[in-house]
């Protein structure tokens, strides 16, 4: 890992708005791919032309051997040929597969030790992954980011809700709201080998499979993702957001999950309550 | 002197009938004025209504020769307050006006007055407490609760090692079930219920003392169609970074039954109150767990309302000398919503209402 | 293992409570759980049942036989429940042999024993030594000693807890007492169920203790006031079936 911190300290380009204009018009391709990669970064992308090629070209600095799967689904406004010319790792696909189906997808396929998710329209520096990514690397297996969200009001949101409450099922209330749910993340081989591939698409459930099979998950590092979702917000004030209904359920489904390996109580305490005195 | 002429008055004769005046039965308009005279700032005194309302009865209608006085008064109390003229959900105009009514009542009759408080129903009600270590405050618990006309009043002291039993039976008519084993978290209160038979059931802890006044709304609202009669403790909590884990959870099970405006209320707290469908819907060994109650309740489609908003969250705090046990009262509370989550999903219904329809999840396998 | 609950309503009773309650403690090898429903006692029973671990329910004043068992019926939790009086006392194998008896057979639904002081068939022909004795004699598990009836005194009265899901609970009409256990045998008769005596099992009786206290006029005229509330209910004499 002696590798990683030169490379940390020496080679991280910001992306500052002169160099902004100078993507755009080149469509160089600055992913290199590496055939036995230390770390895999998995992107779900439809349509997020504007801000892809930013995306990209922070994490392609992460580590010197690396890979970047881009995994396109009911792309039409050029974000897989972006994607493509820039040199990532693209697996397409004509439909939109919905939500964190395209994790699962991208998880099947990545070769890395360390797995770092995240989504292809919000642009973070490469430095706010480097926590996690260190934490996957002294051993955590799901790195989480510790952002839980809006608490400092009475009607919290119910995603907000749901992520605390599974937590707190789970016996980890000292995640607060940290979940699988949020991006970015990252996971180590060994814990996508242990949750599965496929049950990345339910985060919600994949985070509690990993917390109940004894895999190490810590929250590392603060990244503020809430105030980085303009497009998303602006989408869905006026309507009700579908996806709080989606996130609902999937921690419905993790719950019950939990209780379909455990008890219909998730092994909590029932103090001996006696409740044969009731018939 | 001149002596001017006295114009003679005219005298306006009116014959009236020597029978006694009969009592004008008042209606609501001169209820309203009679309120409204009261108080010279203008604004309604229910109070004073009230008491001119005893008064009145107390002249024509007796509870001398009843065996049950309180409950005689209280039917007269109901004759009146159907003529009352204030809104059927203003549970303070209520407290005012029945206590109006007590005072005006027992000074009208020459009774030394007792500080009996009226219900708002005819129907039965029965009151379980339940106590385990509580020889403190049973006692006043049960004064407050002997102000109103029960039907039944049943105690259920469980684990005991203090005087609790006696302090109660000591001071009561009540029914005391004595089991001297814990019986466990709530199961007290499934026990003392499955010895009533009133159309009312309303549950307190012997360890809070709530006022006589305080419990009218809740019998109150159940009377008038509500099922479940909640506490409401909303006013009492902070914004949700201070919130424990049990309110979490409350919170969460409200909202996946899109009950989200009840935010932490549930059959969790006491005081509530149910109807007796109710209590046959759930049946006491769910209401040994609350729940799971909360969730049939909403679920079976019975009306779950609100109340009264009673503060009884800081009578828990003094109880934290003991963390350990509070963390593991909390993980009980904490699996008793997850069983309750786990019952409304009885016939594989994983995600409850909440269907996924956005994903393709073949494709991920 | 099924559990029994045994209910014993009780009355100023405590001088007969206690040898009752011990004995049960003794002489019971199968789970049970113990309901004492208290009548407004004034001699001592409450804090007796406080201090012995009895499972008590505290009436304000008194209720009445039928009126005490139905709470003591509310709250058992048994699989079996067994409504007994409290001047009596039990034997070695008293419950084993009467849940054996009740658990022979599907159609079986109430049981009864045989005992020193009970009307009817129940009442053992033999004179009366002493408990140990007769119980000697009696409690050796015996099913040709079953007898079937039509009726079971109230004194000792065991039934399978599907018995009482469908029966009910004890007619209040019959307050304070007598012709209440006529009338429950009868409803259960209705819905088909047995009733049956086992005779491989003695139980002590004192003999009406809780109305020995009372004035004879007034037991009598007691019993023909519920026995004309029993005919005016059913249409016949209940002594006929005895």
């Amino acid at each position: 890992m002696a590798r990683l911190q030169e490379w940390e300290l020496n080679n991280l380009i910001p992306t500052s708005k002169r160099n902004r204009s100078k993507l755009r018009s080149n469509s160089q391709k600055f992913i290199r791919n590496s055939n036995a990669p230390k770390l895999s970064v998995v992107i779900p992308v439809s349509n997020e032309r504007k801000t892809i090629l930013r995306v990209l070209k922070e994490v392609s600095q992460l580590h010197p051997q690396m890979e970047v799967i881009v995994v396109a689904n009911g792309s039409q406004d050029g974000t897989r040929e972006l994607a493509l010319r820039a040199g990532a790792r693209v697996i397409s696909y004509e439909h939109c597969l919905g939500h964190d189906v395209g994790r699962s997808i991208g998880a099947n396929y990545a070769k890395g030790d360390i797995i770092l998710f995240t989504d292809g329209d919000i642009v973070l520096p490469a430095s706010s992954y480097l926590p996690l990514i260190r934490a996957v690397s002294s051993g955590v297996d799901v790195a989480l980011n510790s952002y839980s969200g809006v608490v400092n009001k009475v009607d919290v949101h119910s995603v907000v809700l749901a992520k605390y409450t599974l937590n707190n099922i789970l016996g980890r209330s000292d995640l607060k709201g940290a979940s699988m749910t949020t991006i970015p993340h990252a996971l180590s081989s060994r814990a996508l080998k242990v949750i599965g591939p496929s049950n990345l698409s339910v985060p919600p459930k994949a985070h509690a499979m990993a917390i109940h099979s004894g895999l190490k998950v810590e929250t590392s590092g603060f990244i503020n993702v809430g105030s980085l979702n303009p497009i998303r917000r602006k989408r869905f004030v006026k309507m009700k957001d579908p996806l709080e209904n989606l996130i609902l359920g999937d921690h419905l489904e993790a719950i019950y999950w939990l209780t379909e390996q455990t008890n219909e109580r998730a092994n909590l305490t029932d103090f001996t309550r006696k409740r044969q005195m009731l018939r | 002197m001149v002596q001017r002429s006295k114009k003679p008055k005219k005298r306006i004769v009116v014959s009236r009938p020597l029978s006694p005046r009969k009592p004008r039965r008042i209606g609501k308009i001169q209820n309203h004025a009679i309120a409204r005279r009261s108080n010279k700032s203008g604004s309604i005194n229910w109070y004073a209504w009230g008491y001119q309302a005893g008064l009145r009865d107390a002249k024509v209608k007796s509870i001398e020769n009843s065996a049950y006085q309180k409950k005689a008064l209280n039917e007269f109390w109901l004759q009146a307050y159907r003529q009352a003229p204030f809104s059927k959900s203003d549970w303070n105009a209520y407290n005012q006006a029945s206590s109006g009514y007590v005072l005006g009542y027992f000074n009208g009759a020459g009774i030394h007055p007792q500080p009996w408080v009226m219900l708002p129903t005819l129907k039965s009600v029965a009151v379980v407490v339940t106590a385990m270590n509580e020889e403190d405050t049973i006692g006043e618990v049960l004064s407050q609760l002997h102000r109103l006309p029960f039907d039944e009043i049943v105690v259920v002291v469980n684990g005991s090692g203090d005087s609790t039993f006696q302090k109660a039976r000591g001071k009561s008519h009540a029914i005391i079930v004595h089991y001297p084993d814990a019986l466990g978290h709530d199961v007290g209160r499934a026990v003392g219920a499955k010895l009533t038979n009133s159309e009312i059931l309303l549950f307190l802890d012997g360890d809070f003392v709530v006022k006589a006044e305080d419990l009218i709304s809740f019998i109150g609202k159940v009377d008038q169609g509500t099922d479940i009669a909640l506490n409401d403790l909303t006013p009492y909590m902070g914004t949700f970074q201070t919130w424990d884990s049990v309110s979490m959870l409350k919170y969460f099970l409200n909202k996946v039954q899109q009950r989200g405006d009840l935010s932490v209320n549930s059959l969790t707290a006491v005081p509530h109150a149910i109807s007796r469908k109710a209590y046959n819907i759930i049946g006491p060994s769910c209401l040994a767990v609350p729940p799971k109650a909360h969730a049939i309740a909403i679920s079976k489609g019975l009306v779950v309302r609100t109340a009264a908003s009673i503060n009884v969250l800081s009578a828990n705090k003094i109880k934290e000398h003991n963390r350990g046990q509070m963390n593991e009262v909390a993980d009980l509370i904490v699996g008793d919503h997850v069983e309750a989550v786990k019952h409304l999903m009885k016939g594989s219904k994983d995600r409850l209402n909440f269907p996924d329809v956005m994903r393709l999840r073949e494709w991920a396998k | 293992m099924q559990m029994t609950s045994i209910i014993i309503p009780n009355y100023n009773g405590l001088d007969y409570l206690k040898p009752c309650i011990e004995s049960i403690r003794k002489y019971t090898d199968t789970p049970y759980e113990i309901i004492v429903v208290d009548n407004g006692s004034t001699d001592g029973t409450l804090e007796y049942c406080k201090h012995n671990s009895v499972n008590l329910v505290s009436l304000p004043f008194n209720r009445g036989f039928p009126v005490a068992c139905n709470y003591g019926l509310r709250i058992a939790s048994g699989d079996a429940i067994m409504l007994l009086n409290n001047d009596t006392l039990a034997t070695r194998n008293w419950l084993k042999n009467m849940l054996n008896c009740l658990y022979s057979s599907n159609e079986i639904g109430l049981v009864g024993p045989v005992s020193n002081y009970i009307s009817g068939k129940q009442q053992i022909t033999e004179p009366f030594t002493n408990v140990k004795e007769i119980a000697r004699k009696y409690n050796t598990q015996d099913p040709s000693k079953w007898i079937p009836t039509k009726r079971i005194v109230g004194m000792c009265f065991l039934m399978k807890r599907e018995v009482f899901n469908r029966v009910g609970l004890m007619d209040e009409r019959f307050s304070p007492g007598h012709f209440e256990d006529d009338d429950y045998c009868y409803r259960a008769r209705q819905k088909g169920f047995k009733l049956m005596i086992a005779g491989d099992c003695f139980v002590f009786h004192h003999g009406s203790a809780s109305f020995k206290k009372e004035e004879e006029s007034y037991v009598k005229s007691l019993l023909e006031d519920n026995l004309r509330k029993f005919k005016e209910k059913w249409g016949f004499d209940p002594r006929l079936l005895t």
